[in-house]
């Protein structure tokens, strides 16, 4: 009972404070432009507007574009179900958990992108086709850097990834390991559409890739999205931390054990926020056409990853 | 990612201290001098913005200047004959009301030949000459 | 600066052209008026040249009945007319026969046909009906793949609005076209009539970031028809204020073309800088924009010398960390990749679409109206005027630093020389119905102003052709062989006004 419970408040956790990570990461990033830059709850106050506010819909606009902020929204809590955050227990656990985490983030992208094609905006259409050209990409490259990690864990579900690598010895001394933390940390830029892949803060229509797709959203329907897109960069992050720092993550249910990993995954989030708001600061977009160059980038050092776990 | 830092270091994040916001120098406050003033009605005439109007009232003139629309852009220091505009070193009054922002003077011209009414507003783009 | 008139027939016009042409003119603009109100009939069309280096512009002059108005066109002969050959049929009705491309450039197709606003004819504030059914022609490109993508004039940003068409192939871009004129402020029509005095603020608000360069354009054709002669510490304050301008629009350009690629590190560290500048604005003239700094005859304010210190230190502040910055940006290897051989402009286009400004000169066009055409006290001065051969973004970037950096020293050197005496004369009465071309090198490029005055000192006609109106015609070319994710870094980099072409 106690372990539902806690399971339940993990889901909630993770959607919870989704938006205090976007936070973090823009007011870092304004703090290392010599701004002040908006409060780290700024999020909650967008959100709790959006959320309030009335909408406007295109006319061409079909039930495909009216359904699809909750079925990115349902599939990111789907997901969020699956993946330990302070206990290793989740509320679904079973073999092939990795795979379906990595279909489901293309379920709600495939349905995002016939969104932004719904309205017969150019722009919706423009960063539609981008996303899928940058999906096409990235997800294969996602899948070989998940089953990379999940290969010395000789698994494919996440509870017991995440308990094998907090009980295993330090993967730090494995080389394995820095490359598949690499290739992650190349793929956790592009699926949250950060700098270099996209700009998340841009009021260029042009260049846009996944805010492009959303341009045509407004009031709740926005809302949803931007909370979607938040709760799947948590979802990045923790997965970052469960394959890469799993430290402090109970095994047990054990009230300090709890709090103190409860105040451990707090932390490591917040210093992967900051971490992320470096990069992007310290880069600039790379050029449409070298994303793919980035990528195979990742593809490669995951397969050597793969590779010396069957060499050393 | 190094410089980044480097330059956070050195230069910090640039703020503007609580006291200080809002704080703008601009031109100042436009001042006429009604020992100056003619009462001519030029600098109303030629107000881009509506800001200055000039009402005759009985034997004396009602000289006012609207702060909220004025724009300072010195076109009425530039056309007045006797140079009775000027810039206090004070900013612009700012207040809730409209109505408070504008100030009257009141002209007393014996020499002066009254021309009438120069009434210049958002209302009446017209100018009203009466003899 | 001497203007010598050169007065032919309409179908001697392209003769005339050539032969001025021929003598090393460069084109600059061409100006149509309504002439009537002086007993003429009706319209006359000025071509106007520069020669570079001797100090005199070349007026090509012919008057055109109202019978028959039309002339010979020189779009031909100099692509870069073609854009004031097209407005002066917008807007006065006057027809260049054989003109390659007529659509309507300043009205838009809804405006009813027939109907010419800048004729004395037409009353200020009449209202036309729009015709909303006529719509906008333009060249397309057909072909399997290749899809139209429409953006603007209202953008997802606060900017000006501009309509721009792609014809794309996935990200490529074929074809751009362009449409502008959305804020047309109707500037030329009211100035008619208005006093030469009032008409200097209405020049200053021209445009927003070029005000002191609007100002002086105005002001000098004015000079040029009183033939006054303004004093010596009133040319050095006037290069001041211009150099003071230049510095802050190249300072935050520079910061801002690197918002095209999402490098929002160098973008927020730029603004900072130009605000430093527009702060010091605000100290020396009372506004942050400077206007109302320059005066017919002069300039409005002394500027002491404790204000010439403070400028001094404030400026070796900002120069050290303007040093900085830039290094910074142009040692980031994406900046570099995304900078270098985007958005090319060829010598030659930049040359035959009379392009100015650091545009030009960053496509090794080297003209720079401060040295060729030397105005208040710059041929006083020493300073250098750096090209560029490449044309891509990454000149044009450089090229507004190394400018930005010859701003410095041209300041530098007014405070230590800026005489002592009076700051302004008065400029008396004016001739009626003489001109007067005022030319200066704003950050943007050139801005000329045709000055004709009227009676009483009013003005009679009035034209700019402000920098951006000539850059304009290059931007749309420079974008095919691009990718559509590069457009707004490429139309940030040439970095021109929309309200301020559109007047």
């Amino acid at each position: 009972m106690i372990h539902v419970l806690l399971e339940i408040l993990q889901v909630i956790f993770i959607i919870g404070v989704s938006p205090l990570i976007q936070g973090i990461v823009k007011r870092t990033k304004a703090i290392l432009q010599g701004r002040q830059g908006p409060s780290v709850w700024q999020p909650y106050y967008d959100l709790h507007k959006y959320l309030n506010k009335d909408e406007v819909l295109s006319i061409h606009a079909s039930w495909l574009f009216l359904i699809t902020p909750y079925v990115v929204f349902v599939t990111m809590i789907a997901v969020v179900a699956m993946i330990p955050v302070f206990i290793t227990h989740t509320l679904l656990s079973f073999t092939g958990q990795l795979m379906l985490v990595v279909y489901l983030f293309g379920l709600s992208r495939f349905f995002t992108a016939l969104a932004g094609i719904d309205t017969g905006s150019s722009f919706g259409a423009m960063g539609s086709s981008r996303d899928m050209f940058v999906s096409a990409l990235a997800e294969p490259v996602l899948f070989i850097t998940l089953l990379a990690i999940a290969l010395p864990m000789k698994t494919t579900n996440l509870t017991l990834i995440t308990s094998r690598a907090v009980t295993g010895h330090s993967p730090l001394l494995s080389p394995t390991f820095y490359l598949a933390f690499l290739a992650f940390l190349i793929l956790v830029i592009t699926e949250t559409g950060r700098i270099p892949i996209d700009n998340p803060d841009t009021h260029l229509e042009l260049t846009m890739i996944h805010e492009g797709m959303i341009l045509e959203y407004s009031g709740k329907r926005l809302g949803l999205m931007m909370w979607s897109a938040w709760i799947k960069q948590a979802i990045m992050f923790t997965l970052l931390l469960d394959f890469c720092f799993p430290w402090g993550i109970s095994l047990v249910v054990h009230g300090s054990m709890l709090i103190a990993s409860f105040i451990m995954v707090f932390l490591k989030l917040t210093v992967i926020a900051i971490v992320i708001a470096f990069v992007e600061m310290s880069y600039a977009k790379i050029r449409f056409f070298r994303i793919p160059r980035l990528l195979s980038a990742a593809f490669a050092l995951s397969i050597i990853s793969i590779l010396t776990n069957f060499l050393l | 990612m190094i410089a980044v830092l480097k330059r956070l270091w050195k230069h910090g994040i640039g703020t503007i201290p609580k006291d200080e916001l809002l704080h703008v120098n601009g031109r100042g406050k436009l001042l006429l001098d009604d020992t100056k003033c003619t009462a001519c009605g030029d600098c109303v005439l030629e107000c881009p913005s509506e800001a200055l109007s000039l009402r005759r009232v009985q034997n004396e003139f009602d000289f006012s200047i609207t702060y909220s629309s004025c724009i300072s852009c010195r076109v009425c220091t530039e056309v007045c004959p006797t140079n009775a505009f000027s810039y206090a070193n004070e900013p612009m009054p700012s207040v809730q009301l409209r109505d408070e922002l504008v100030v009257h003077y009141t002209i007393n011209r014996d020499e002066s030949e009254p021309k009438g009414e120069i009434v210049s507003d958002r209302d009446r783009r017209e100018v009203i000459l009466k003899n | 600066m001497k203007i010598s008139r050169i007065i032919v027939a309409p179908h001697e016009l392209i003769h005339a052209c050539r032969t001025v042409i021929a003598n090393h003119g460069r084109f600059i603009t061409m100006v149509a008026s309504d002439e009537c109100g002086r007993e003429i009939d009706r319209f006359v069309v000025r071509y106007i040249f520069a020669h570079d280096g001797k100090s005199m512009l070349n007026v090509v002059e012919s008057v055109l009945t109202e019978s028959n108005c039309s002339y010979p066109t020189l779009s031909s002969m100099i692509p870069a007319a073609s854009w004031a050959e097209r407005e002066a049929h917008d807007l006065f009705g006057i027809f260049p026969e054989g003109h390659p491309d007529l659509r309507p450039l300043v009205l838009h197709d809804d405006w009813p046909e027939g109907v010419y606003p800048l004729r004395k004819d037409y009353a200020l504030r009449e209202k036309q009906e729009r015709d909303s059914f006529s719509s906008w022609s333009y060249p397309k490109v057909e072909g399997e793949g290749v899809f139209e993508v429409p953006v603007g004039p209202i953008h997802a940003g606060v900017i000006e609005p501009g309509h721009f068409r792609f014809q794309v192939m996935g990200d490529s871009v074929l074809h751009l076209e362009a449409k502008l004129f959305y804020t047309h402020r109707g500037i030329e029509k009211r100035s008619e009539g208005m006093s030469v005095v009032k008409g200097l603020y209405l020049a200053e608000r021209i445009c927003g970031v070029c005000s002191v360069s609007h100002a002086l354009s105005y002001v000098q054709a004015i000079e040029q028809i009183s033939e006054t002669r303004v004093p010596e510490r009133a040319i050095f304050l006037r290069v001041l204020f211009a150099e003071l301008e230049r510095l802050y629009n190249h300072v935050g350009d520079i910061g801002n073309m690197c918002a095209g690629i999402g490098y929002a590190y160098a973008v927020n560290h730029g603004a900072h800088l130009k605000e430093q500048l527009m702060q010091l604005n605000d100290f020396i003239v009372g506004h942050r924009f400077l206007r109302g700094s320059i005066a017919l005859g002069g300039v409005t304010e002394d500027i002491t010398e404790e204000k010439l210190r403070y400028i001094e230190t404030t400026l070796e502040r900002v120069k050290k960390e303007f040093n900085e910055i830039v290094e910074q940006i142009l040692s980031h290897d994406i900046v570099v990749n995304r900078f270098s051989n985007t958005g090319i402009l060829s010598e030659r286009i930049a040359r035959e679409l009379s392009t100015v400004g650091p545009t030009a000169r960053a496509s090794n066009y080297d003209i720079d109206v401060r040295r060729d055409l030397p105005y208040a006290a710059y041929d006083q001065l020493v300073f250098e005027v750096p090209t560029f051969m490449e044309g891509d973004v990454m000149a044009r970037f450089k090229q507004r630093f190394l400018e930005a950096r010859q701003s410095f020293q041209i300041i530098e050197q007014v405070i230590n020389r800026t005489p002592k005496g009076d700051i302004r004369v008065p400029i008396g009465d004016l001739i009626p119905y003489s001109f007067g071309i005022g030319m200066t090198e704003s950050p943007r490029g050139e801005n000329v102003h045709f000055v004709m005055v009227g009676e009483n000192n009013t003005i009679y006609r009035y034209r700019v052709r402000s920098a951006p109106y000539a850059n304009w015609p290059a931007v749309p070319i420079c974008v095919p062989g691009n990718i559509i994710p590069d457009f707004p870094l490429i139309n940030k980099s040439f970095e021109l006004c929309y309200a301020c072409c559109d007047r």
